[in-house]
């Protein structure tokens, strides 16, 4: 296995333990929370929202634009 | 027509913002990066968000009345303490192995998240997903 690879699967592997803990909190019935609470401690005030789309806004000119 | 049922004209609107959304996916997926045509596409959805966000502020600012506008004066929602360091933790490795593969050598060796993103976008089907799920995101952002 390459250096190339080993990276590629560890990139698989916290790529599925995110899916996994949405999973898991969507099953939970609210026991585990997903992702979504924290986003909404953060977007909560407008501040946090304006970080938090300036951030969208990196990610989307980063990988479509430049 | 449908207006006795709760949240139907909200659905509807839904579906209207999904479709145009996806049909902007599909013309963005026929653009390049480092091109004038993908950062006019680009930039547009950036304008188009920074104008939602901004109403979106408007909107919710704190009134005199709280009632007045929807989502003023709401409390930031209470994290259940147990489990919300778990995800942290995540996020910080996360960040913490792009960090890794960012200052690798060499670089084809250790791919980061914006390779990976590359590795997508480098199909037709794969840019349209992407560019929809970044759509999808931002509205997720302004509007909740």
């Amino acid at each position: 296995m390459t250096t190339r690879h080993a990276v590629l699967v560890v990139w698989a592997l916290l790529g599925a333990a995110v899916a996994a803990g949405q999973v898991v909190a969507a099953l939970s019935g609210g026991r585990f929370p997903g992702l979504g609470p924290l986003v909404a401690r953060i977007t909560a005030r407008p501040v946090g929202r304006v970080v938090m789309v300036l951030g969208w806004m990196w990610l989307g000119w980063h990988a479509f634009a430049r | 027509m449908l207006s006795f049922l709760p949240g139907a004209g909200r659905r509807c609107r839904l579906a209207g913002l999904a479709a145009a959304a996806l049909a902007y996916a599909v013309g963005a997926s026929f653009t390049r990066p480092f091109t004038v045509p993908a950062d006019v596409v680009t930039a547009l959805a950036l304008a188009a968000g920074a104008g939602a966000l901004a109403a979106t502020l408007r909107a919710r600012r704190p009134a005199l009345s709280p009632a007045a506008a929807p989502g003023a004066g709401r409390d930031a929602p209470p994290l259940p303490t147990r489990w919300w360091p778990a995800w942290v933790a995540l996020l910080l490795t996360v960040a913490a192995f792009e960090l890794f593969t960012y200052l690798g050598a060499p670089r084809p060796a250790y791919p980061t998240m914006s390779a990976l993103i590359d590795m997508l976008d480098s199909t037709r089907p794969g840019k349209v997903v992407a560019f929809t799920a970044w759509l999808a995101l931002g509205w997720y952002l302004v509007e909740r």
